[in-house]
């Protein structure tokens, strides 16, 4: 089946939204939980991903809390990310809810580490990141440290690389279609030379229901990806699902009026016998 | 209701008590076995592999208490993932025994030469076959559930209820034997799905 992913990108306190890997504020943690539907908008998503991308210092501690709180939020598997410098930040992330960790620059910077993971975890655990910059037709090259330093090694070579040193699943995401709702760029996975033999995921452009539904109609893609916090809130993945069932494609569905009808379902009555 | 989540150290099981706290259920977590004695309901949760699981089982009373909740209680016990896999005589992956309160071996999932079902089977896949049981009322047709596993039951004996999925052959997804259940997806992890499994299951007496 396909899978619809949304991420949410954190960075020191804030929720971000994300333009060619330039950070803008949108709201702090309570504004997430408290102004916009966050639980709603989960029950349209096979997945949800949590990306501590701060430019600053991390403070892993602080981020695995509101993982661990997001993660109470909503019903689907969650993957965790940004920051996974060691094995033990891996294991923290995962017992604070996740269940796949995103892993980018320890690819490039400490692969040992990525095979640690892999091996101890399961590489179905290990989602790598691979963050890429083209210009024009030119070659794609992939870039670690949020996009900013470019690798030397070109895409087809890196997507190997990352499957031997442990990676279940690859993410895709181009630093230039970034934020600009313009489409995703959807031949990444066919111009390499060899198809990867694990899930690829696409993000980078969503801008409307659209562009997921071109993307997972795509067959070298098996799930899309989007950080807009803005461009599908209440029921609108629900209805992105719908169209996407009717193109064919296979993609999960719930009922999502048990939601309400199974609500503190067994909860003590709370109301006090009058006198 | 009093719920009784077992924690054996392993995996994270803070999802399935989200799910509980969403239905409402009042439950504990706890590694303790005397805490099973007060429990109405009794889930075993299980990620990672079968034998440093059971070990954990057998070395304190847990087992013992597990067994006595299900069998001399006759309460109602749910298996999660592995924690289903637990419930039964043994794993190909492991050399312990299993709590044997069910019959049956778990196999390794094959891998379809060149094809797209891969082990581990991990993703949300269609359920289907119901057996006409408490555990499994109120579904929509085919619903979907989410798995990550590599080991799998191929079929259970024909007085127990089940449901089925499929991964190049079909494997048991879901059983229920009066008060003994099990799943070997994560229903914490399904939606309002899996939601529904658990409050089916916190439905079941004694």
């Amino acid at each position: 089946m396909r899978r619809v992913i949304f991420t949410l990108l954190y960075d020191r306190g804030q929720f971000m939204l994300s333009r060619n890997f330039r950070l803008q504020a949108v709201g702090g943690v309570d504004w997430l939980f408290n102004n916009y539907d966050f639980a709603k908008v989960s029950h349209g998503l096979d997945e949800l991903m949590v990306l501590d991308v701060s430019r600053g210092t991390r403070d892993p501690d602080k981020f695995a809390q509101i993982v661990q709180h997001i993660s109470g939020l909503c019903f689907i598997p969650m993957t965790v990310g940004g920051g996974v410098t060691s094995f033990e930040i891996g294991q923290r992330f995962l017992r604070s809810g996740a269940d796949k960790l995103l892993v980018n620059s320890a690819f490039f910077n400490d692969p040992a580490l990525c095979r640690q993971l892999a091996g101890h975890f399961g590489r179905q655990c290990i989602v790598a990141g691979i963050d890429y910059r083209r210009s024009g037709q030119g070659p794609r090259r992939p870039a670690v440290d949020s996009g900013s330093k470019e690798i030397p090694h070109d895409l087809a070579y890196w997507v190997e690389s990352v499957q031997e040193n442990g990676a279940g699943e690859i993410l895709f995401q181009s630093v230039d279609q970034d934020g600009t709702g313009m489409g995703l760029d959807l031949s990444v996975v066919d111009d390499l030379p060899r198809r990867p033999e694990v899930p690829c995921i696409l993000m980078g452009g969503v801008g409307k229901a659209e562009h997921v539904i071109r993307g997972l109609g795509h067959t070298a893609v098996d799930a899309v990806a989007t950080a807009n916090l803005f461009n599908f809130i209440g029921s609108a993945f629900l209805d992105v699902r719908q169209q996407i069932a009717q193109t064919g494609v296979q993609i999960a569905h719930w009922v999502d009026d048990d939601y309400a009808l199974l609500r503190n379902k067994f909860s003590a009555p709370t109301h006090s016998p009058s006198a | 209701m009093n719920v009784a989540v077992v924690d054996l150290g392993v995996g994270n099981i803070r999802s399935l008590t989200s799910a509980l706290t969403y239905l409402g259920a009042t439950h504990v977590v706890t590694a303790d076995p005397a805490a099973l004695e007060g429990a109405s309901h009794v889930i075993l949760p299980g990620v990672g592999a079968f034998d440093p699981a059971m070990k954990v089982l057998r070395a304190g009373a847990m087992g013992d208490a597990i067994h006595h909740h299900a069998t001399a209680l006759r309460r109602p016990l749910l298996g999660v993932c592995l924690g289903m896999q637990l419930l039964f005589e043994g794993s190909e992956e492991g050399e312990i025994a299993g709590l044997g309160l069910m019959e049956g071996q778990f196999v390794r999932l094959s891998a379809e030469a060149g094809g797209t079902r891969k082990v581990p089977h991990v993703g949300f896949s269609s359920v289907y076959g119901f057996d006409d049981v408490a555990l499994f009322r109120g579904f929509e047709p085919r619903p979907n559930f989410y798995f990550t596993h590599s080991y799998a039951l191929p079929h259970v004996p024909r007085d127990v209820n089940r449901a089925l999925c499929d991964h190049a052959r079909p494997f048991v997804a879901a059983f229920q034997r009066d008060n003994l259940c099990g799943a070997q997806f994560h229903p914490e992890k399904s939606q309002s799905a899996g939601l529904r499994l658990i409050a089916n299951f916190l439905e079941l007496v004694h």
